[in-house]
């Protein structure tokens, strides 16, 4: 993340941004970016799209940002907002056109593990990575914010607008979808 | 497979072990075909929770971008900016353009129908 030299005392910049100070809020933009863009990536699965949704969300949180009262983390807040926003994404994209599917999306990996184990975690991060992009989107949606963001049911109901039962559901047959597609990767030794 | 087996393996997906009926649990602690397959999705779950520690760069423009949106509305928080992507920008001017056209043609008809007829 290019943060450096800015200011990471994000409750500075909200306050700042919330009198409608620009530089504050671009500054705020620079320091969630990545997570925002990430989010938004394992949602679509489509670089392009993602940067869309990106530029959207925090447009739109610039326009809620009097309601911003500081309940929840600014991140988590940020995270809400790009959900929202990839979710009509989708209803609107369900309308024109197929699903696109980035095959040069990969999951980057850290640099502070051997090269041997980098290998093998990129290895299984790209597998993992195209095992969720072969879930239907609904499905993906619900695995990412519950396995990997940790979001609670009764949450993902709310903001995709469907019942704690759908999103059990979807977290059901995903999970199940996921384990077939990674048996060799998840095999137990005996 | 035996039929406890195949209520584990069904419900394997959406509970820990801990959370699964009294019985099937003691099914399951006696059972390691039915452990292996509640550690697969223990594995699982955890490889995917750790791609919460991965971030992807944003696309360096991504600040530019969200800025001259912003810019594009009004001067504070809370007002109503455009988001400038150039397709919908490109759709707009469309608009516009078929609109003026509607205009124009709708002028001629009216001035035509108003006109004097020539004797």
């Amino acid at each position: 993340m290019g943060s450096e030299g800015v200011r990471s005392d994000s409750g500075d910049l909200i306050a700042l941004a919330q009198e409608g100070d620009r530089g504050a809020f671009s500054e705020l933009v620079r320091l969630h970016q990545d997570e925002v863009f990430t989010l938004a990536l394992r949602l679509v699965a489509d670089r392009e799209l993602a940067a869309d949704i990106s530029q959207e969300a925090f447009v739109r949180a610039w326009r809620a940002l009097p309601n911003f009262r500081g309940d929840a983390k600014f991140s988590t807040w940020m995270h809400r907002i790009t959900v929202n926003v990839a979710w009509t994404q989708r209803r609107k994209q369900r309308r024109h056109r197929a699903e696109p599917i980035d095959e040069s999306f990969t999951e980057p990996i850290s640099e502070s593990i051997s090269p041997e184990r980098a290998a093998e975690s990129a290895a299984m991060q790209d597998r993992l990575r195209s095992a969720l992009q072969q879930l239907p989107k609904p499905t993906r949606t619900v695995v990412v914010l519950k396995d990997v963001y940790g979001w609670t049911h009764n949450e993902i109901a709310e903001h995709l607008d469907i019942t704690v039962t759908a999103a059990k559901v979807r977290l059901h047959r995903g999970r199940k979808q996921l384990r077939d597609q990674l048996w060799s990767e998840i095999e137990i030794p005996a | 497979m035996k039929p406890t087996c195949r209520v584990v393996r069904s419900l394997a997906p959406s509970n820990e072990v801990g959370a699964l009926a009294t019985r099937l649990h003691s099914h399951v602690n006696a059972c390691l075909s039915c452990q292996a397959e509640m550690a697969r999705y223990g594995k699982l779950r955890r490889r995917l929770a750790a791609l919460s520690d991965v971030v992807v760069e944003a696309p360096e423009a991504l600040v530019a971008a969200v800025a001259e949106a912003i810019a594009s509305g009004d001067d504070v928080a809370g007002s109503e900016p455009a988001v400038t992507h150039p397709g919908r920008v490109a759709a707009a001017a469309g608009a516009v353009v078929a609109a003026a056209a509607g205009a124009v043609a709708v002028g001629i008809a009216v001035w035509r129908h108003s006109k004097p007829a020539v004797r």
